[in-house]
């Protein structure tokens, strides 16, 4: 559902140019989870923005559903590239208008794409995010953390993608709300056979969610492992070790 | 022997916009000595504001009131300006979770370093020079673990990384010599194995020079990884008390709630457990 090859990134040009992502190479099943983990600066975030076009320069291939992100990103192919994969920010305060009801940013992208029954859709989808139909009339400093991030996932789902990329999605929630918002993103993924790329500085939120996942550093991919091998303290690099050690969460018995 | 601080019943209260009342601390007491002490709760259970009560910098909305609130036998309530003055910064310091906030901007680092050790000078009644602040203030970042400190006290905070910025900090805390430290999230914005590194710093520090530091944080876990007693907070209410050692053992349910809904490295895949609030909770019923 997700083939990146071999992308390279680079951010600024001349003396300032710097090579954010080196050779990063990924591929992620339809209906699966896949992690990215790494520090900050690692280039995670900036692999999900190259795949949906928010980087100027990058090289290599991108394919999603089929589709070269080269033709999605501005070729005849963009319009269906949109509706298959829409993305989730760390802070919906800064991702969401401060100034517009949040109904009416979710029913935006459904109006644009010309789709029908908005009013019906819009409905729905504030019941499956675990809201009410009278949300729609609030602004986004009216609602909590965690509902704001109910409504940019809600607005990531109006137009029916197959693949959502999530960056950072919990990391600016409680862990009390942080465990309701990965268990919607669970339950809409299992109904919805979605395709999820998430990217976490969370070694335990990726584990919780992901079948497989790779570590970063520096622009690179150093590693590639499933769940289960992170589960049996397989990590064969030192960084990643550094990492798990680093996220221990165990409260000691 | 006198406690470090003591608190017996503080509250702090907001006027809400329909004239309402919103208690945002309510009935806190504690009493510290030179220990870490961890404050633990979500967004809004209080843990800042409480801080910010020992420090007498609340919101000017604030209503603050407490039966009592003595730091080394000083009564915080009655104390003037120029008590408070010795107090903020010479004997209670404080380091904030952002230090690009925290920083002034538009000074060097080393000027801001410089700066506070000729306050803390100033306010013992003595005149240090610029050259020997400068050469104190070198000594305090290599303490730091910074290597090159000639070259980060030219910088700019902008010019330096978060956990660069956050050792600064700790610095600048550090060279007044407090008697109580108190940090507020302060690694919330750093990547995890940095978060490792500052925290040692900061324990190594506070051991060393015999100190008290109320540490605030969200993170349950890392709370009771490095320090020696935690107060649970909920809705501006200490819901528990409790040794960090015997975190796991906890006896609150909205402790055993915050510990259960976290995801583990290799833990099942279900759903997670999700924290069902209580309205006894409120009432500070256990």
């Amino acid at each position: 559902m997700i083939a990146v090859d071999n992308l390279d990134v680079w951010y600024g040009k001349g003396a300032t140019q710097a090579h954010v992502v080196q050779g990063a190479t990924l591929t992620v099943a339809k209906g699966e989870s896949f992690g990215l983990v790494g520090e900050s600066g690692s280039g995670k975030s900036t692999i999900l923005r190259s795949i949906v076009g928010l980087v100027p320069r990058w090289s290599g291939t991108i394919g999603v559903a089929g589709i070269d992100a080269r033709d999605g990103h501005s070729g005849a192919q963009r319009p269906t590239f949109r509706r298959t994969v829409q993305m989730v920010f760390q802070d919906p305060y800064a991702s969401l208008h401060p100034k517009r009801l949040v109904g009416d940013a979710v029913s935006e992208p459904m109006q644009i794409n010309g789709m029908t029954d908005i009013a019906a859709r819009t409905d729905a989808l504030f019941a499956d995010i675990g809201l009410t139909p009278a949300h729609r009339f609030r602004y986004p400093h009216e609602l909590s953390g965690g509902q704001r991030q109910r409504i940019a996932i809600a607005r990531a789902l109006a137009l029916e993608p197959q693949v959502v990329l999530l960056d950072e999605p919990t990391s600016a929630l409680d862990v009390s709300i942080q465990a309701e918002i990965l268990n919607l993103l669970a339950r809409l993924q299992a109904e919805r056979g979605l395709t999820y790329l998430i990217v976490s500085h969370d070694l335990a939120v990726i584990s919780h969610m992901c079948s497989a996942l790779a570590v970063m550093a520096r622009g690179r991919i150093v590693e590639t492992m499933s769940r289960d091998a992170l589960a049996r303290g397989a990590a064969t690099i030192d960084y990643t070790r550094a990492l798990i050690a680093a996220s221990g969460r165990e409260v000691a018995r | 022997m006198m406690p470090l601080l003591q608190i017996e019943g503080l509250n702090v209260a907001f006027t809400t916009e329909d004239g309402g009342e919103a208690r945002a601390v309510r009935d806190l007491s504690l009493t510290m000595g030179r220990e870490k002490l961890g404050i633990v709760g979500e967004s809004g259970s209080g843990k800042s504001l409480t801080a910010r009560a020992v420090l007498g910098i609340l919101p000017h909305l604030a209503r603050v009131s407490a039966d009592r609130m003595t730091f080394d036998g000083i009564d915080l309530q009655a104390a003037n300006r120029r008590q408070w003055r010795r107090l903020r910064g010479d004997r209670i310091g404080m380091i904030l979770q952002d230090p690009r906030h925290a920083l002034n901007p538009v000074q060097r680092i080393g000027d801001q370093i410089v700066e506070s050790i000729r306050l803390g000078a100033a306010n013992a009644g003595k005149r240090l020079s610029r050259r020997v602040a400068w050469a104190q203030a070198q000594d305090m970042l290599l303490s730091v673990d910074i290597r090159d400190p000639a070259r980060v006290m030219r910088l700019y905070p902008h010019e330096v990384s978060g956990g660069m910025g956050q050792r600064v900090m700790i610095a600048i805390a550090f060279v007044r010599q407090p008697d109580l430290l108190i940090a507020d999230e302060i690694t919330s914005a750093l990547d995890v194995t940095i978060q490792t590194r500052v925290l040692e710093l900061l324990d190594q520090m506070v051991s060393q020079r015999d100190m008290g530091l109320i540490f605030i944080s969200h993170d349950l876990p890392l709370v009771a990884r490095f320090c020696d007693r935690v107060l649970v907070m909920y809705a501006g209410r200490v819901v528990e008390e409790i040794a960090a050692s015997d975190l796991a053992d906890a006896k609150h349910p909205y402790t055993q709630g915050l510990l259960r809904c976290m995801p583990r490295i290799g833990g099942p895949q279900g759903p997670l457990p999700v924290l069902e609030r209580d309205d006894d909770w409120l009432a500070g019923a256990p």
